[in-house]
């Protein structure tokens, strides 16, 4: 299999700088669309479970507090398998679920990235299934409106939204959705679903990024 | 809160695409699938199973190339030379072309020569002579004594465990039944080539057999069944007989048809039917003249029996029958004398009185018979009267007389109208009786002059055809060898880069049609296209695989 020159780079937050560029147009994108805008909230999800979510919000919000010297607050909520500590190289406890069980405060949660400038990162904290319901309630809705105007850009990290339907109480807070697939991994029908459920939630999708790529043809590929 | 904006569609994104020529086709109809995605991205992915496939088909290629046998060709050309045999067909025989026109339009030319030789009987023949399994068996040549090198000699060692594998050194293993006589007659057909040489009256014919000596023994084989075959179908000998029968045919055919048509004459009564018709007809219209002639006759005789019958009548139509009185003309006669008298005396004066008393007495006379005139009738119906008056009268009884013959010679002519008609109707009859025998009479002497053309050209052709015979019994054909089979040294076949270049080829296609059934079939997402085709998404980016960066962390 082909891999990247970064399989041999760690610790894992340090990829992140590498990684940015691969992110360009993302960030780009969502620049784009956030001009004239207080704030931009992006919620960033995928039909299928592993298919890079948290890499590519976290290495996006880097970049875009990096390249545009604007606040990022990154939100991971998926709950049952924190990870974007890890990229970012923070302490992952305590976090939104702490946060949400009320066992921490907003501001002791919400963490600096070290060596990103204006990158700040709401960990999922301690790993838990989520409670159904868990965003729809008024305390939660409340955090989450005060989250979407702690940054220029707001990036919230969502589990699928297939299996797990809480990510999408997120949809009346957030102005663009950014679908993350998997290749070789990601179906179709997963894909078209979802697409689906952002259309009929009428929420723009901003586009995709496909991950975890292995180019067929080499530099022949696109 | 920013107001949300308008959902936005791939095309508003700033993100875009390049144009993908593959997959857009140019303007024209879309391709329902993609077709980057399914051949260029579907051979790149599988790669390793389009190349296994396509040696795979090569080894197939390889191994049926190995197993066809070689072909070595051994060649010889036969000389025809057309002559008074060939220009004996079944036509001229059956005397269905007796003209010199018809005999060359009928008479065989290469092409029909060809066909001749193509004739399965002859290999029947020579499948018999050589053996159905000497002609089905193909050559070992890992058996041949020839240096043909390592390569080669590999080469060969296959081909023989090959050839040995399919059984074609062994064949008809159950015997050299009819079946196994059929195939090797479909061989022989099959590896046999018989091909004019253009502007020249030779036959270059070749012979494919898995080995160069077999191949110059099938071939002799054949040209020596040719060169027979040729003489039994051109030879005289076979007409002669069948000409020599159709002879006796026709001779007894001849006497039955001439049986039959004099039965048919003595039947009909008629010898020679045209002289009898003309015969007939001519004795018809002298009958016709004659009863013609006759009528005028007969019409002319009879008006002057009529004038007669009126002269001799005289007024008797005006008088009521009567004839004239005899007396009456005596007494006429009487007066005129006494009247002369009369008048003698009166111019005699000096006589006067015996001339007055002879005048008195005429004058007495006179009165006396004009007294009796006035008495008597001018004409009577007395038939004595009349008989005396005509007596009395030659001019009457000449008259008679030559009534009575003329009626006799009218009624003879009646008579004789009468025979001739008679006659005039049996000639009637007899041109009638002709007239109904006459088309079965033409029938059968037209038949029989058929016949009679038939039999007098067999007879001319016996002759003929006695003398061709006599070629055939020295063996002599006009089909000859020109040159001999030849002993082929370089094998021609087979071409074994064929079966390889199609077993290569082919494996590539069924390569290639299972990686795009693999790309169509594919339900995950591979390719960005798949994204921007199949969803209509933008793709903003693509993170290539980084291993170690996600496996064996924490993931989302």
């Amino acid at each position: 299999m082909r891999t990247n020159s970064l399989a041999t780079i760690t610790p894992l937050h340090e990829s992140l700088a590498l990684l940015e560029p691969l992110v360009d147009a993302v960030w780009t994108e969502i620049a784009a669309q956030g001009q004239g805008r207080e704030h931009t909230r992006v919620l960033v999800t995928s039909p299928s479970a592993k298919a890079g979510t948290s890499l590519i919000t976290a290495a996006t919000g880097a970049a875009l507090a990096r390249f545009l010297r604007s606040q990022v607050l990154v939100v991971e909520t998926n709950l049952r398998c924190p990870g974007i500590a890890g990229f970012t190289g923070i302490d992952g406890l305590p976090g939104l679920s702490d946060l949400l069980l009320g066992h921490a405060d907003l501001d002791e949660v919400i963490r600096e990235v070290p060596g990103v400038p204006g990158l700040r990162v709401l960990p999922a904290g301690t790993s838990r299934a989520a409670i159904s319901g868990e965003y729809a309630t008024p305390k939660a809705q409340a955090l989450f409106a005060n989250l979407a105007t702690m940054g220029r850009y707001v990036l919230f990290d969502t589990p699928t939204l297939l299996e797990h339907r809480e990510g999408r109480s997120l949809f009346p807070l957030i102005d663009h959705v950014l679908l993350v697939l998997r290749a070789r991994d990601t179906s179709k029908a997963d894909t078209g679903a979802v697409v689906q459920l952002i259309q009929r939630s009428h929420v723009p999708l901003l586009g995709t990024v496909l991950n975890r790529h292995v180019p067929e043809l080499g530099f022949l590929e696109r | 809160m920013a107001p949300r904006p308008e959902p936005l569609g791939r095309h508003a994104s700033v993100a875009t695409r390049d144009a993908d020529p593959l997959s857009e086709g140019g303007g024209s109809t879309p391709l329902p699938f993609d077709s980057r995605v399914v051949f260029v991205y579907g051979i790149a992915r599988s790669r390793v199973m389009i190349l296994g496939l396509t040696v795979l088909g090569a080894l197939v290629g390889l191994v049926i190339g190995a197993s066809m046998p070689n072909v070595y060709t051994s060649e010889a050309k036969l000389r025809n030379q057309a002559s008074a045999r060939q220009m004996i067909t079944d036509e001229t025989v059956m005397g269905v072309a007796d003209d010199e026109w018809s005999r060359r339009r009928t008479a065989p030319g290469i092409l029909d020569l060809i066909d001749l030789l193509r004739d399965p009987a002859i290999y029947e023949r020579v499948a018999r002579e050589l053996g159905p399994r000497e002609v089905l068996r193909v050559e070992d040549p890992s058996r041949s004594p020839r240096n043909a090198g390592l390569a080669g000699s590999i080469m060969h060692q296959l081909q023989g465990v090959l050839i040995r594998f399919k059984g074609l050194d062994n064949p008809c293993a159950n015997g050299e039944g009819p079946l196994c006589q059929q195939t090797a007659v479909k061989t022989l057909l099959g590896s046999v080539e018989i091909l004019p040489v253009k502007d020249t009256n030779l036959l270059h014919i070749t012979y494919t057999a898995s080995s160069p000596q077999k191949a110059q023994l099938v071939l002799n084989a054949l040209i020596e069944g040719f060169l027979q075959h040729h003489i039994d179908v051109f030879g005289a000998s076979g007409k002669l007989a069948e000409l020599k029968e159709q002879f006796d045919n026709e001779h007894q055919k001849l006497t039955q048809l001439n049986n039959e048509y004099r039965a048919y004459q003595e039947e009909c009564g008629f010898w020679d039917i045209d002289g009898d018709y003309l015969d007939a007809v001519a004795a018809l219209r002298l009958r016709d003249a004659n009863i013609a002639q006759l009528e005028v006759d007969g019409k002319r005789l009879s008006q002057y029996v009529t004038t007669l019958e009126g002269q001799l009548n005289g007024d008797s139509s005006a008088l009521g029958g009567k004839a004239l009185n005899p007396y009456w003309e005596a007494l006429v006669k009487r007066r005129q004398e006494a009247l002369a008298v009369i008048a003698d005396l009166e111019s005699r004066p000096s006589l006067v009185t015996t001339a007055q008393r002879q005048l008195e007495a005429a004058r007495t006379e006179r009165s006396a018979v004009e007294g009796q005139l006035l008495e008597t009738p001018q004409f009577t119906s007395d038939p004595y009267a009349a008989a005396l008056a005509a007596q009395n009268n030659p001019v009457i009884a000449e008259a008679q007389l030559e009534l009575a013959k003329s009626k006799s010679n009218l009624a003879a002519l009646a008579d004789q109208v009468a025979e001739e008609r008679k006659q005039k109707l049996s000639l009637e009859q007899r041109l009638k009786k002709i007239r109904e025998c006459q088309p079965q009479h033409e029938l059968h002497r037209a038949t029989l002059d058929n016949a009679q053309k038939k039999f007098t050209r067999i007879s001319q052709q016996i002759p003929e055809l006695d003398t061709l015979a006599l070629l055939d019994q020295e063996g002599r054909s006009n089909l000859a060898r020109f040159r001999e089979a030849s002993l082929p040294f370089e094998k021609d076949g087979p071409n074994r880069t064929k079966p390889l270049g199609l077993g290569l080829f082919g494996g590539l296609v069924l390569g290639i049609c299972f990686a795009a059934l693999r790309q169509l079939s594919d339900r995950r997402i591979r390719y960005r296209e798949t994204i921007e085709r199949e969803f209509d998404l933008n793709v903003l980016c693509v993170v290539p695989e980084v291993a170690g960066l996600e496996d064996g962390r924490h993931v989302a």
